[in-house]
C-alpha cells in the first residue's frame, strides 16, 4: 500500500485549516493522455502459418512473395513458424478454440483431419482459378481432401520425396559401382560394407547416417523399408491396422540391422534429420537418405545458411531408394496451403495462395528451397530442362512414391506411430533388450492403439 | 482562613463581572468556536484526500496482484490446454476407452502414467495431476500415484461420484473449471495442506462429441501464497483469495481456513458489483470499519479482496487534528490572557480609578480630580469629571478661602440633621464673626483685609477636628459645624476656646502685625433649634450676645 506522506499531509491539513483552500476540491486523479489513438488505417492483415525446423524457409517464403508483397503495399502479413514436432497439436488446438491464422500450411496427411474437425474453408469453388487438379502431381492433389469427400480443403504448396544422396569420391575410392549399389537391399547391403571405413580427407566414414529417436521425420524414414518389404500401416481397405504383418516387420528388421552390422555410427541415432545431414555434408558418412531441401543446402553458400563449402557439397550424387523383395517405394510427402474456415479475410488469404500456385511462384520457391514444385507444369519442366539434377532425381523418385492414407484420423494415428518407432530405436540402443520378438511386440502395441483410433472414429 | 462557598461566588461574581474578563471569555469561545469548524471541515477534507489516495494505491496494487493471479491462473490453464491436445495423451485415453485385453489395458495405463510424469519435468509448480474416466466411474491415471484419495483408491464409482466437488462438475459454460481450495477433498491426501484445483474435461479434438476423460489439476494453496504474499499487501493490511462461490482459497489471515465461506455480509456487497474491480467500506467483519478493494480475475472469476482498517488509515489525521486542536485552544487562551491584560490595563484599571475619585467626590471632596487621563475614551470622561467638578467647587466654596460657602455649609448641616436623627446624636454650630475687622478694611485697604480673612481662614481650618467642617459664610463672618460626642456642648465649647486663641495670635500682613479676636455664638442640635437655619440664627444671635459682652468672647444660646 502506498504509504502516507505526513508532511505532506501536515501541509494539506494547514493549508485547509488557513482557509486557503478550504473550499477547493481534492486534486482530481490525472487524466490519460489521449494521443496515440490509431489512426483509420485501410491496410489489410493477414495470418499465415509455416511448418519448418529452421528459419531458412521464413526467408525463402518472403523471398518468393516479395513481388506479390510490392504489387500490394496494403497487405501486412504476420507469419508465425511452428516447429513440425508440436505442430499437429498447436494446429488442432487453434482450430478447435478458433484461433487460427487465415492461412495455414499443413502437412499433406493432415489436411483429411483438421478439415473433418470442421476447420477449413472448402475451396472447391475456387481451385478453377488455379488450373483444377489436372494441374497438380496426382500424388499431391490427392492429399487436398478427405477420402470419399468430393470437396477440396487445401492446395498443394510443394511435394518432397526420399532418395539415396552418398558421396560419389567415397564410392570411387571403395571401388563401389553405383548403378548397382542401390538396384536392391541385398547390393545396397553389399556397398555398404565395402563403402564403410573409407577415408577421405583424413575422415574415416560410416556407411550410412541414420537419425534415431529423436527424429521429427521417424515414422517417414521406416516406411520405405516397410512398403519396399511388402508391408503396410493399414489394410487395403484402411479398417485396421496391418503393421505387425510380417512383411512389415522383415522391412524394419532389414532397416535396424544396417545399425546392428555396424555401418552407422552410434551416435547417429541420437541425432534428428538435421544432424545427420550435416554428418553427411561434413563427410563423416557416405550415404543418407533424406529429401530435396538437402540437395538445396549443399547448393546454397554458407554466409546464406548453405553448406556449399562442406565437403560433401562437390562430391554427391542422388541415386534411387533400393528395391525391396516387392519393390522399390518411397515417402513422398509435402505441404498444402488451406483457408481456416473462420478467416475473415478469405479472399485476400485465397489471392495470396493463387500468386503461391502460379508457375513462377512454384518455381521460384521450388529453386530457393529445394522442394519440388507440386504443379505439374514446373515439375515437369524442371525434370526435363535439368537431367542429372536433384530435381531430375527426385522427380524420379516421386515416381515410385507412395503417401499415407488421407484418412481423418490420421494425425492421431500418426502419433502413435512416431512414438512406436521411437520406442524401437529405444530398443535398439540398448542393445540387451533388443530383439525381433521386442520389435514385433512394439508393433503389436501400435496395432493396438490404431485399431483403437481407427474403431472410436467409425463408432456412431 | 477558609472562605465560604458563598464568598467563592462573590469573589467569582466580582471577576467575572469585570470586563477584560467577560471579553476574554467572549473571545476564547468566539476562536474556538471557528477553530473547531474549520477543523473539523479540515479534518474531513483531509480524511476524504487520504481515503480517495489510499483507495486509488490500494487499488492499483490490488489490481497488480489480480493479474498477477490471472497470469498464474492462465498458467494452468495452459498446461491443462496443453494435455488436452497432446495426441499422445488422447491415444492413451482412447485405447482406454476401448475394451481391452488386460494386457493392452495395464500397459496402456502404465505408459500413461510415465506421460503424466514427463508433463511435470521442468514445471515446479507442485502440482498434481489425476485423469477420470469422463463418467467418474474411476481414476484412470494419477501422478504422483501414492497421492490418492482413500475413495477413489478404493476405486468404489458410487463414492467418487458421490463426491460433492465430482457434483458440482459443470462444463456447460467453460472448458476449464476452478475449484475451491479444500483440505482432503480431492485427490491429494496431504493433511497439512489445502489445495484448489482446475479440471478439464478431454474430448477428442477431432471428434468434440467423444468424451476421453476429465483432468484434474491439483495445486497446494502455499503455491498461490507464495506467489501473492509478497505483492499483495504490507503492514496492517490483508488479503483474502475467495473462489467464484465466496470460499476462502489463499489468505494472508491464518485464521481464515482455506475452504471455509467468508463473511457472508461482505460476500453480499462483492457479489452484487457489478464491475471487475473496486472499493467499498463496511463494518460487518471483525467488528470494525474496513476498506475493501477488490479486483475479480479473468479466469476463473474469483476474487483477490484486500482489506485495511479504517480507524488505522484515520489514525494520523486524527492524531493531526488533536494536535491542531491542543495547539489552537492553547494559542486561543494565551490570546485571550493578553487580550484580557490589556483590557485591564487600558479600560479596566482607568475606570476603577475614575470610579473611585468619582465616589471621593460624591464623599464631598471637591477637590478631587482625575490624573494621567489617556488620550482615549476614558481619558476623555475624566476630563469631563475634572470639569463637572470644578463646576461643583464654584457652587459650594468661597473663592477667597477655598473654605465652603453659606449654600454648601446649609446643605451640610442639612445632612448632619439627618444622621444626627439617625444615630441620636447631636451638634454644634460655632458662628464667628471678626472684631475689629471692618477697622482693618478701611484703614488698610481691602486687599489687606482680603489677606486676613484669607490667613484666618487657615488657622480656623487647623482648629478643625476631622469630622469638623468650617465655611465663610460672609465678609469676616464663619461658621464651623461640629458633630458632638458627648451629652453635653462642653467640646464645642473647648473647640470654640481653641479657635479663639488661635486668631488671637498676631497676623503679619504688609509688614504690620495685626491682631484680630473673634466673638463666637454656639447653637446646639437639637436642643437650640431643628432645622439649619434656625440654628444658623441662634448661632448668630449667640454671636451678637458675645460681641455686646465685650468681644473675644463664646456665647452659647439661650432660648428666651
Amino acid at each position: 500500500m502506498k504509504t502516507i506522506n505526513y508532511a505532506r499531509l501536515c501541509a494539506l491539513f494547514l493549508l485547509l485549516v488557513l482557509g486557503a483552500s478550504a473550499c477547493t476540491d481534492a486534486p482530481a486523479p490525472q487524466q490519460p493522455d489521449m494521443h496515440g489513438v490509431s489512426e483509420d488505417d485501410k491496410t489489410i492483415s493477414l495470418d499465415m502459418w509455416i511448418i519448418s525446423n529452421d528459419q531458412k524457409q521464413y526467408h525463402d517464403l518472403l523471398e518468393v512473395l516479395q513481388p506479390y508483397l510490392d504489387a500490394n503495399p496494403d497487405l501486412t502479413l504476420q507469419i508465425k513458424v511452428l516447429d513440425w514436432a508440436p505442430a499437429w497439436s498447436t494446429i488442432v488446438k487453434a482450430v478447435a478454440e478458433d484461433e487460427g491464422p487465415d492461412i495455414l500450411q499443413l502437412g499433406t496427411t493432415w489436411v483429411p483431419a483438421i478439415a473433418a474437425m470442421g476447420g477449413l474453408a472448402d475451396l472447391s469453388p475456387l481451385v478453377d482459378d488455379i488450373g483444377g487438379s489436372e494441374a497438380y502431381l496426382p500424388s499431391s492433389w490427392q492429399t487436398t481432401g478427405i477420402l470419399g469427400d468430393p470437396k477440396v480443403y487445401a492446395v498443394p504448396w510443394y511435394a518432397d520425396a526420399r532418395a539415396v544422396y552418398y558421396r560419389t569420391d567415397a564410392f570411387e575410392k571403395a571401388g563401389v559401382d553405383p548403378d548397382r549399389a542401390f538396384a536392391d537391399w541385398t547390393s545396397f547391403r553389399e556397398a555398404m560394407h565395402q563403402v564403410n571405413g573409407t577415408e577421405i580427407d583424413g575422415t574415416v566414414m560410416h556407411a550410412i547416417g541414420i537419425p534415431g529417436n529423436q527424429d521429427w521425420d521417424v515414422m517417414q524414414n521406416f516406411f520405405p523399408w516397410i512398403w519396399g518389404a511388402g508391408g503396410d500401416v493399414l489394410t487395403a481397405d484402411s479398417k485396421e491396422a496391418a503393421l505387425n504383418s510380417e512383411a512389415a516387420l522383415q522391412g524394419i528388421l532389414h532397416y535396424i540391422s544396417l545399425v546392428e552390422e555396424d555401418l552407422v555410427d552410434p551416435t547417429s541415432l541420437d541425432k534428428n534429420s538435421r544432424q545427420a545431414e550435416d554428418d553427411f555434408a561434413e563427410g563423416k558418412s557416405a550415404v543418407i537418405i533424406s529429401g530435396p531441401w538437402l540437395a538445396s543446402r549443399l547448393a546454397t553458400p554458407e554466409e546464406q545458411g548453405g553448406q556449399a563449402e562442406s565437403p560433401a557439397a562437390e562430391h554427391y550424387a542422388i541415386a534411387p531408394i533400393p528395391a525391396g523383395p516387392v519393390g522399390r517405394a518411397t515417402f513422398v510427402g509435402g505441404s498444402n496451403l488451406s483457408i481456416l474456415h473462420n478467416s475473415n479475410r478469405k479472399q485476400e488469404a485465397w489471392e495470396l495462395i493463387r500468386y503461391l500456385s502460379s508457375a513462377e511462384a512454384q518455381a521460384s520457391y521450388s529453386a530457393v528451397t529445394g522442394f519440388l514444385p507440386a504443379r505439374q507444369e514446373v515439375f515437369d519442366a524442371a525434370a526435363e530442362n535439368e537431367p542429372g539434377t536433384a530435381v531430375a532425381a527426385f522427380a524420379t523418385a516421386v515416381s515410385y512414391g507412395r503417401t499415407f492414407p488421407s484418412l481423418p484420423e490420421w494425425g492421431a494415428i500418426e502419433t502413435t506411430l512416431v512414438n512406436r518407432f521411437s520406442a524401437i530405436w529405444d530398443l535398439v540402443v540398448e542393445e540387451s533388450s533388443y530383439n525381433e520378438e521386442r520389435i514385433r511386440a512394439e508393433l503389436d502395441d501400435a496395432v493396438e492403439e490404431v485399431n483403437s483410433i481407427l474403431e472410436q472414429y467409425h463408432q456412431q | 482562613m477558609k472562605r465560604s462557598l458563598n464568598d467563592w461566588k462573590t469573589v467569582t461574581r466580582g471577576i467575572l463581572r469585570r470586563t477584560s474578563v467577560r471579553l476574554s471569555i467572549s473571545l476564547l469561545i468566539s476562536v474556538i468556536v471557528v477553530v473547531s469548524i474549520l477543523s473539523v471541515f479540515s479534518y474531513k477534507q483531509s480524511v476524504r484526500i487520504v481515503e480517495q489516495e489510499t483507495g486509488d494505491a490500494a487499488l492499483q496494487t490490488v489490481q497488480r496482484t489480480g493479474k498477477h493471479m490471472e497470469h498464474i491462473l492462465r498458467e494452468y490453464e495452459a498446461y491443462l490446454d496443453m494435455m488436452v491436445y497432446d495426441q499422445e495423451l488422447l491415444n492413451k485415453l482412447i485405447v482406454l476407452g476401448t475394451p481391452q485385453d488386460t494386457t493392452v489395458y495395464d500397459r496402456t495405463e502404465l505408459e500413461l502414467a510415465q506421460l503424466l510424469r514427463s508433463y511435470t519435468y521442468g514445471k515446479p509448480l507442485g502440482e498434481t495431476i489425476t485423469i477420470f474416466s469422463s463418467d467418474f466411474n474411476h481414476v484412470v491415471s494419477t501422478f504422483p500415484d501414492n497421492l490418492i484419495h482413500p475413495a477413489m483408491k478404493s476405486g468404489n464409482a458410487e463414492k467418487i461420484q458421490q463426491m460433492e466437488w465430482v457434483r458440482s462438475l459443470d462444463f456447460t459454460n467453460s472448458t476449464t473449471l476452478f475449484l475451491d481450495a479444500r483440505k482432503e477433498a480431492f485427490v491429494s491426501t496431504n493433511p497439512s495442506e489445502a489445495y484448489f484445483a482446475v479440471a478439464r474435461k478431454v474430448s477428442d479434438p477431432l471428434k468434440p462429441s467423444i468424451d476421453l476423460g476429465v483432468i484434474l489439476l491439483e495445486v497446494s494453496t502455499s503455491q498461490l501464497h507464495a506467489a501473492l504474499d509478497g505483492s499483495a499487501m504490507t503492514g496492517t493490511s490483508g488479503y483474502v483469495v475467495l473462489s467464484e462461490q465466496g470460499k476462502v482459497v489463499d489468505s494472508s489471515e491464518p485464521v481464515l481456513e482455506s475452504g471455509s465461506l467468508f463473511e457472508t455480509s461482505i460476500l453480499e456487497q462483492l457479489m452484487t458489483t457489478m464491475t471487475r474491480y473496486g472499493t467499498f467500506v463496511s463494518n460487518e467483519w471483525m467488528d470494525r470499519d474496513h476498506y475493501y478493494v477488490f479486483y475479480t480475475t479473468n479466469p476463473a472469476d474469483w476474487y483477490i479482496l484486500s482489506y485495511y482498517p479504517r480507524e488505522e488509515l484515520l489514525a494520523p489525521v486524527r492524531h493531526l487534528l488533536w494536535n491542531f486542536l491542543w495547539l489552537a485552544v492553547l494559542c486561543s487562551v494565551a490570546a485571550a490572557i493578553s487580550v484580557g491584560y490589556l483590557m485591564h490595563r487600558g479600560i479596566g484599571i482607568p475606570l476603577r480609578n475614575l470610579h473611585k475619585v468619582m465616589r471621593e467626590g460624591e464623599a464631598g471632596n471637591l477637590s478631587v480630580r482625575t490624573t494621567d487621563n489617556p488620550d482615549n475614551e476614558i481619558g476623555d470622561l475624566g476630563r469631563a469629571f475634572n470639569q463637572m467638578m470644578e463646576q461643583i467647587s464654584l457652587a459650594y466654596h468661597d473663592t477667597l478661602t477655598n473654605l465652603p460657602n453659606r449654600r454648601y455649609l446649609v446643605e451640610k448641616i442639612e445632612q448632619q440633621i439627618q444622621e444626627a436623627q439617625a444615630s441620636d446624636c447631636s451638634f454644634a454650630v460655632l458662628f464667628m464673626d471678626l472684631d475689629r475687622f471692618k477697622e482693618i478694611n478701611d484703614t488698610l485697604g481691602h486687599h489687606a483685609g482680603d489677606q486676613l480673612i484669607q490667613k484666618i481662614a487657615k488657622r480656623l481650618l487647623a482648629c478643625m477636628r476631622a469630622e469638623d467642617t468650617v465655611a465663610r459664610i460672609a465678609g469676616d463672618e464663619f461658621v464651623a459645624l461640629l458633630p458632638l460626642h458627648g451629652a453635653d456642648s462642653a467640646e464645642a465649647k473647648e473647640v470654640a476656646c481653641t479657635i479663639m486663641e488661635a486668631i488671637r495670635q498676631p497676623c503679619l500682613i504688609y509688614g504690620q502685625e495685626l491682631t484680630v479676636t473673634t466673638s463666637i455664638g454656639a447653637a446646639v442640635y437639637p436642643q437650640d433649634a431643628q432645622d439649619a437655619e434656625g440654628l444658623l440664627q441662634a448661632a448668630d444671635r449667640a454671636m451678637y450676645e458675645a460681641k455686646a459682652s465685650g468681644k473675644d468672647a463664646v456665647v452659647s444660646y439661650q432660648a428666651r
